[in-house]
């Protein structure tokens, strides 16, 4: 009998496809089932299907032999398959009795309910489970597993006998991990079926017994026993899987929104497990079908080592007195007490694209903050158009021709509930640039104004009706092109781009590539924080590499994936 | 806000007033009042009857003073509610100008002096709370409103206390008057010298909001603070700028009331007027003219809570009841018209645009406030640092 699968499902978000044509069955129950594959390649909206949580445009899930189609979803829900988000969705003020108790109308008296009793009910199940945690505790002061921990309470709770874990390791620091696949083993042996989706190529040989991949909503690997298949093997399809077209790989990017809610932090940086989404994937000729549409990338991949090993040390780069900005040894500790960078050291040259490349949760927030003038350097120094602006104004670094493109578009990068117009010259104004007739000695008019930021909608081609129009009513596209027609204007001199075509479809992310090379032809640095390595391949220069808050490395083109994964999990090659 | 969202914005405004008027009028008729006979009331109170319409422009001057500033701070996204303690510091003040200045200055120019020195008291009284704000991100709404508990206490300080007037014999401690000669106006409230005060204050901050960075910035943060800290803005000067605003119109309107038609301090006078004047900020959709509209409305309904028991037997309170009700619909979220964003968001508890939301909303059985993506640096230092 099938435990879980899906026949043929379609899954679009807007033009966006997350899912195409997905068919997966597992037949044996009380084992762990391992869903890998790239960022964006589908797993969570694949996760959130199985729940019922998303509604699939075709096709049918199938749980526990019996089938659902879409219309069915309120009875798939129903079905018991629990999914266990990789954010944690628990209200901190609870304690762990009350986060478990809730939405449950069984165990109270006419929803009336004694502290003590479900406080006794949630610790015998909690202990049951193999859970050491008091009932009595508030949610805020537990430990990610912890929360984790009553997360997969909750769902087993329910009398679900099949879980989803979607992520389970990102959030926990590596000694929980043993305990987390201990404890799902056990619960294996009792006959629950877990399914986990994961990212590191270790972890899923420590816990899983079979695995299938997706890659660009698409399976590549049906379920398959972990026996038979070598981790080289599982490492080529996801990235194959990921390089076989741009086009795929950026639509789904396009849904980022959606999938693969970014958890991990500046403590999720062990250097350890190898990340498979940066694993190494040799001689894969794909690569040069992407070449047609960005020229940039690198036609032979598996041709060059790694780049300067000399350059790795965190010395400044040579000829830096011609550099338009750089960050030298620059130290900072975030807010928890963390460390963040670690005597960092970069720079920038007028014309060219500097790369950081990275995993996630390395520092690269902390890098774009020092330099954007978020926040001060606990040492070190920030040169920008030969100025030491380290403790400078944000204001101040605008005027010296920074700019940034976010990549928390929704948070910093635009305000929904205000108009074009004033996206558009938010910067210009509150930093006093560009803006000569419009904005003198803090008297402003507002029709000249508008009349300037209308402009840089037209050229950068925005569709919109009024630029009085909230920025709400327009398209995630067209948002982006006005941060662009913010942020790429004709005073910019570093562009400090921050994930810029995360969410983009393949339209989008060629016009954001198109703007960065003609900033870059144009005499600008630009400064791209990016996750997406066929970004990087395609854009940069030069690729820095951080890992823990430090320079590991430092690669020129023609660039390897190999050396790059390397560097990016382990740091320097010796 | 462009003139479409004005339009709803206002228009949204006038509808809770009208729907407040019908629910008030059946709820009059069942209580065994005419609703006819109260309207007819309140249109004599508030307009009509002889020296109405003066009574009315008497209680929408320090409304409109007080209001005025309030939109400012709340086009910023600060809830500066405690305009009631920021009123009565800049009266204490100015009484003190006006009764300890040498007589050979002038009674001009000690009024001038005296309002002056009460709109700088006002402005001080909320920059505490505001760098409070800025600084330390203390809950601006808790700390402002304490203030104003200060300032009651003040009050009765200085009417049993120092400035005790010998000559009362009445239940409530009054302080010693105003020279005539510094006084403003008469006991009627309107004079020359205060409709030109509005008019100047009015223009000034309209300017200010409308045709200069400062006014733009304000709606920034108002609408996306984290979003306007990328841009360049600095949102802790800006802030504390508001704080100043709202602070300086309250203290000035405070100086006018006691230099104009009260002439001395009672303990306890105008003791809701910092919250009616929040609500006609609301009402007035936190734009200049529509706060002035909105305090002559306002107005109108406290000279009709005097002249309504004489005329029709309805107690004073009917109004009170009336004006809740205003509130209640303007605050409310029916669905209908909008409000400035930043308002909006503010009165309903939500996170302004910029905070992170929960993400599996479908899942969510709360906020995941916990979770590793709100604690991760992105956000935080920004949210602190404002």
């Amino acid at each position: 009998m099938v435990v879980l699968g899906c026949r043929d499902v379609l899954v679009k978000f807007g033009e966006t496809v997350a899912l195409d044509g997905v068919t997966l069955s597992w037949q044996s129950a009380g084992t762990v089932h391992a869903i890998v594959g790239q960022n964006g390649a589908g797993k969570t909206t694949l996760c959130r299907v199985f729940a019922g949580l998303t509604r699939a445009d075709h096709g049918q899930v199938i749980v526990g032999g019996v089938e659902y189609p879409p219309s069915g979803q309120a009875r798939l829900r129903k079905a018991g398959v629990e999914l266990v988000h990789q954010t944690f969705a628990l209200p901190p003020h609870f304690t762990v009795a009350e986060a478990l108790q809730l939405f449950r109308s069984d165990g109270t008296r006419g929803g009336f309910y004694r502290r003590g009793a479900i406080e006794r009910r949630w610790a015998g199940q909690l202990e049951s489970f193999g859970f050491s945690i008091r009932a009595d505790a508030f949610i805020r002061d537990l430990a990610p597993e912890q929360l984790q921990a009553v997360e997969i309470t909750r769902a087993l709770a329910s009398g679900s006998r099949i879980i989803v874990l979607d992520e389970p390791t990102a959030v926990l620091p590596p000694e929980a991990i043993d305990g987390l696949f201990a404890r799902l083993r056990v619960l294996a042996t009792q006959g629950i079926t877990f399914f986990v989706v994961m990212h590191k190529l270790r972890d899923v040989r420590a816990i899983a017994e079979t695995v299938a991949v997706l890659a660009g909503g698409k399976v590549v690997l049906p379920p398959t026993e972990m026996s038979t298949i070598s981790d080289t093997e599982i490492a080529r399809l996801i990235m194959t899987g990921s390089a076989q077209s741009s086009v795929s790989g950026a639509s789904v990017r396009a849904m980022g929104l959606h999938d693969e809610g970014r958890t991990l932090d500046d403590g999720g940086s062990e250097a350890g497990p190898l990340d498979v989404s940066v694993a190494v994937a040799q001689g894969d000729d794909e690569v040069a079908q992407d070449s047609g549409a960005s020229p940039m990338v690198a036609q032979d991949s598996g041709a060059s080592p790694m780049g300067d090993p000399a350059l790795a040390g965190g010395q400044p780069d040579s000829s830096a007195s011609s550099a338009i900005m750089r960050v030298e040894h620059v130290s900072t500790v975030t807010r928890e007490g963390r460390r963040g960078l670690q005597a960092f050291s970069v720079d920038v040259h007028p014309g060219e694209v500097v790369g950081i490349a990275g995993v996630e949760g390395n520092g690269q927030q902390a890098l774009v903050d020092v330099i954007v003038g978020l926040e001060a350097p606990r040492e070190g120094h920030v040169i920008l158009d030969g100025r030491d602006v380290s403790h400078e104004r944000v204001a101040v670094r605008r005027r010296l021709g920074l700019r940034y493109i976010p990549a928390d578009r929704q948070s910093r990068a635009i305000s929904l509930s205000s108009s074009l117009w004033v996206n558009a010259m938010a910067a210009p104004v509150s930093s006093g640039y560009g803006v000569s007739g419009a904005v003198r000695r803090g008297f402003l008019s507002e029709r000249l104004l508008r009349r300037s930021g209308e402009e840089r909608l037209r050229r950068w081609q925005v569709r919109y009706a009024s630029s009085g129009q909230a920025m709400r009513e327009l398209s995630g596209g067209n948002l982006q092109r006005i941060v662009l027609a913010r942020e790429v204007d004709e005073g910019a001199r570093l562009i400090v781009a921050e994930q810029p075509t995360q969410g983009l479809d393949l339209g989008g992310t060629e016009l954001v590539w198109d703007a960065l090379r003609r900033a870059r032809r144009s005499g600008a640095g630009v400064l791209l924080v990016s996750s997406d390595l066929d970004e990087l391949f395609a854009l940069s220069d030069r690729l820095v590499v951080i890992l823990g808050g430090e320079r590991v490395a430092v690669l020129r083109p023609p660039y390897d994936r190999t050396a790059l994964g390397q560097a990016m999990v382990v740091g320097a090659a010796s | 806000m462009n003139w479409r969202h004005g339009l709803a914005s206002g228009g949204r405004s006038v509808a809770a007033v009208l729907v407040a008027l019908a629910i008030a009028a059946v709820a009059f008729d069942a209580g065994g009042y005419s609703a006819g006979g109260t309207w007819s009331g309140v249109l004599t109170g508030a307009v009509t009857g002889s020296g109405s319409l003066e009574t009315t422009i008497r209680y929408a001057f320090p409304l409109a003073f007080i209001a005025i500033g309030v939109a400012v701070s709340f086009r910023g996204g600060f809830f500066n509610a405690g305009a009631q303690g920021q009123f009565y510091a800049g009266g204490i003040v100015a009484l003190f100008v006006g009764i300890a200045a040498p007589s050979s200055l002038g009674g001009v120019l000690i009024a001038f002096l005296a309002m002056v020195a009460g709109a700088v008291a006002g402005a001080l009284w909320s920059v505490i709370p505001g760098l409070l704000r800025v600084y330390f991100n203390v809950n601006e709404v808790i700390t402002t409103l304490m203030f104003s508990f200060i300032a009651d206490y003040l009050v009765e300080y200085v009417s049993i206390g120092p400035l005790k007037s010998s000559a009362g014999a009445g239940q409530v401690a009054v302080t010693r008057p105003v020279p005539a000669a510094v006084r403003v106006t008469s006991s009627s409230g309107v004079s020359v010298s205060v409709v030109v005060a509005v008019v100047l204050v009015a223009a000034a901050v309209w300017w200010l909001l409308r045709r200069t960075r400062f006014g733009f910035e304000v709606g920034l943060v108002g609408r996306n603070p984290i979003m306007a800290e990328v841009q360049g803005v600095e949102i802790q000067r800006i802030g504390l700028a508001t704080f100043a605003i709202t602070g300086f119109t309250a203290g000035l309107g405070g100086a006018i009331e006691v230099l104009g038609p009260l002439g001395s301090i009672s303990n306890g006078y105008d003791a809701n007027i910092g919250l009616t004047a929040i609500l006609v900020a609301l009402v007035g959709v936190l734009a200049v003219g529509g706060v002035l509209a909105a305090a002559v409305l306002f107005g109108g309904l406290t000279a009709a809570s005097v002249f309504l028991p004489i005329a029709t037997g309805l107690p004073s309170t009917s109004l009170v009841f009336l004006t809740g009700l205003i509130s209640f619909l303007v605050t409310a979220r029916l669905g209908w018209g909008r409000w400035p964003h930043e308002v909006s968001q503010r009165l309903r508890g939500m996170p302004r645009e910029g905070r992170r939301r929960p993400l599996a909303l479908e899942h969510a059985i709360g906020t995941p406030s916990t979770s590793s993506t709100e604690r991760s640096d992105s956000s935080e230092p920004l949210e602190r640092s404002i």
